[in-house]
């Protein structure tokens, strides 16, 4: 177990090589130079020149890229190039509604996903099953800004019951936090929800035609004992892949839905810094987004042993 | 003259006209086709016919465990202790189920979930019926896996069924099944899927512990060996419906359905000699999405006369607890 953890470390080690040399080259080559833009349109040549040798983007590319990740490995992920702010610094001030938006949205596509997913399996091919069904694939198939504007339409402008967009710190008042946060997620959610229950539904299928289920219902096992105890633990390492591998798509959601419901997040600050080009945010939040994926995918791997105890590394 | 009807208090239970049917897209299939027989207390009571002749899902039907969307039990009663377990709730069923009449199945290799323990898969069953605690459930799951001999039983106990062997798990699931010391053993064909070394240990062991406990037990098989090694009484099934019914003794001395014979000769016999061919019926079990006319078995057999063809036989008591349902009983006997 721990050599199969550190066989992991050392992959993933070389996956974030490669994520950041991908990164760094792909932000060279698109079109925009920091230096214009921040000096302004009616800047003279020499101007811009200035500035371009002040933030040391006259260095040869491979230069800039080993004192990039050199300055990582000391745990300086540089400083923005327009506020001139450590970048770590500012990635932890929008910390929060980030992660108060993914953790939610996490929270409540895995227990209704696998809890409808459940239900259309006990059930299938009843009213139930059909009608999740039917909106499983309207979920997953409907953008999140279609949806958004829709919900905000329908429940913030139309009934007025919640807030159209913003952000409310946690410390500024749990209900104002709470309320904030509801159509976001319910947005972001939908097809996440829709996902985790049509792989729970077909998981769940397989499993309860298995002899063992026979043997649980002649041990005089109640339905949910079945479903729950017996049936779902076996149907879960499907479902744990999906789930994490929802968490690494939900990054992307995350973007969309910030900027959409203006929540001043993680989210929001790339997109803006994409805007003006500020290499050392995009490069510095993508290379901490990718380890997070890594160590989502290993603490998954990990967690099917919990699972399935034949599954030993 | 009709069967003769066993009454008194020595029934444990009696199923009378089952019939249980298999729907999909419109075809039926009659799997069971009326079936009555009785299990007395204390007894064995061996089922014997060829694969798709409906002894499984007799048995499921019992403790209506076939899949609700495919099957359906439509006609007869299933009277155990004197009450129609047909007529039960699901709730009541449960109750029944694992406690008064407890099952063990054909494959030990698929028969336990894998995610769970041995030890917690009996504790489970003595739990839902005694309310035990997890910790006396497990004391006396432990105790169950001694009483069938499984060596080292402490460490067994806490073992998960891909560590052990397909012998063990049979082990295992008889000690789940006997748990609660149910009055009815249903042992669907428990020693087909096994070794030959180990299908003659876990049949002593099936016998060794029904003269313990007076567990009446409903033996399922294709195997005459094995009813004329365990079982007092016999009913053999052909397509559906049960074509004879004796004494194991009887049956092996007079067997007077044309179908039981030529299942007789179709079991090895070392007396025999080598150089013999083993004799095989002809022709195959009939679909059973059609409705039958007439005799069965009829096809196949070598004495089909014109009304075989034409009516179905009815089972009729010859003599001692010994019914059979064929136009030509007699001659069988006599051949």
């Amino acid at each position: 177990m721990c050599t199969y953890i550190l066989r992991r470390m050392v992959s993933a080690i070389a996956v974030m090589a490669m994520v950041g040399i991908f990164i760094f080259v792909l932000l060279r080559l698109a079109p925009g130079d920091p230096a214009a833009i921040m000096a302004g349109r009616n800047a003279t040549a020499e101007a811009i020149a200035g500035i371009r040798e002040q933030l040391g983007l006259n260095e040869p590319l491979p230069v800039q890229f080993m004192l990039w990740v050199s300055s990582m490995l000391h745990g300086d992920f540089g400083t923005s190039i327009f506020s001139g702010r450590p970048v770590f610094e500012l990635v932890l001030q929008r910390l929060e509604p980030t992660l108060s938006l993914s953790l939610m949205t996490l929270a409540l596509s895995v227990t209704l996903g696998v809890s409808l997913g459940v239900l259309a399996a006990w059930r299938a091919g009843g009213l139930l099953d059909r009608t999740l069904t039917l909106f499983a694939t309207l979920g997953y198939s409907v953008p999140v800004f279609v949806v958004g504007y829709f919900l905000v339409y329908l429940l913030a402008i139309g009934a007025g019951w919640l807030p159209v967009q913003g952000y409310v710190q946690i410390e500024n008042g749990l209900g104002g936090w709470f309320a904030h946060l509801v159509l976001p997620t319910v947005t972001l959610s939908l097809p996440y929800i829709a996902l985790i229950a049509r792989i729970t539904r077909a998981s769940m299928l397989e499993v309860l035609s298995e002899d063992y289920m026979r043997t649980a219902a002649a041990k005089g096992a109640s339905a949910y004992a079945m479903l729950v105890h017996h049936a779902l633990k076996n149907a879960g390492v499907p479902i744990l892949t999906v789930v994490g591998l929802s968490f690494a798509y939900l990054i992307g959601g995350v973007v969309l839905t910030e900027t959409v419901f203006n929540i001043p997040g993680v989210g929001r600050m790339v997109v803006d810094a994409v805007n003006s080009r500020d290499y050392p945010i995009i490069q510095s939040v993508l290379i901490m987004v990718s380890g997070l994926y890594v160590l989502i995918n290993l603490a998954v791997d990990l967690a099917y042993t919990l699972i399935d105890p034949r599954i030993r590394y | 003259m009709q069967v003769q009807e066993i009454t008194g208090d020595d029934v444990l239970l009696d199923v009378r006209n089952l019939e249980t049917h298999f729907f999909s897209e419109g075809s039926v299939t009659r799997a069971v086709g009326g079936v009555s027989f009785q299990v007395r207390k204390g007894e064995t009571l061996g089922v014997v016919g060829e694969s798709g002749c409906g002894k499984s899902v007799t048995s499921l039907s019992i403790l209506r465990l076939l899949p609700k969307l495919t099957a359906r039990t439509v006609g007869g009663e299933v009277r155990f202790r004197g009450r129609d377990l047909l007529k039960l709730s699901e709730g009541e069923m449960r109750k029944i189920r694992g406690d008064k009449i407890a099952m063990i199945f054909q494959d030990p290799m698929t028969s336990l979930n894998p995610v769970y323990t041995v030890g917690r898969q009996i504790a489970e069953a003595v739990e839902i019926h005694t309310g035990a605690s997890r910790t006396e459930a497990l004391a006396k799951a432990e105790e169950m896996l001694r009483l069938v001999r499984i060596a080292d039983p402490e460490r067994r106990v806490k073992n998960y069924p891909h560590e052990m062997s397909g012998g063990m798990r049979q082990r295992a699931m008889i000690a789940m099944a006997l748990a609660c010391s149910p009055e009815l053993l249903i042992a669907d064909e428990p020693t087909t899927a096994l070794d030959v070394t180990i299908q003659a240990q876990i049949l002593r062991l099936i016998v060794d512990l029904k003269e313990r406990t007076g567990t009446a037990v409903m033996f399922i098989t294709h195997d005459l060996g094995v009813v004329a090694e365990t079982c007092q009484r016999v009913i053999v099934m052909y397509a559906g419906r049960i074509v004879e019914q004796a004494s194991a003794v009887d049956l092996f001395a007079r067997p007077m359905h044309p179908y039981t014979k030529a299942l007789m000769r179709s079991v090895p016999d070392r007396r025999r000699g080598k150089e013999r061919r083993l004799p095989e019926i002809p022709g195959i079990v009939p679909s059973l999405r059609e409705a039958v006319i007439g005799c069965s078995f009829a096809p196949r057999c070598p004495r089909a006369t014109k009304v075989c063809r034409e009516k179905t036989p009815v089972l009729e008591e010859q003599g001692q607890d010994h019914a059979v349902a064929c136009w030509h009983a007699h001659e069988v006997v006599s051949a």
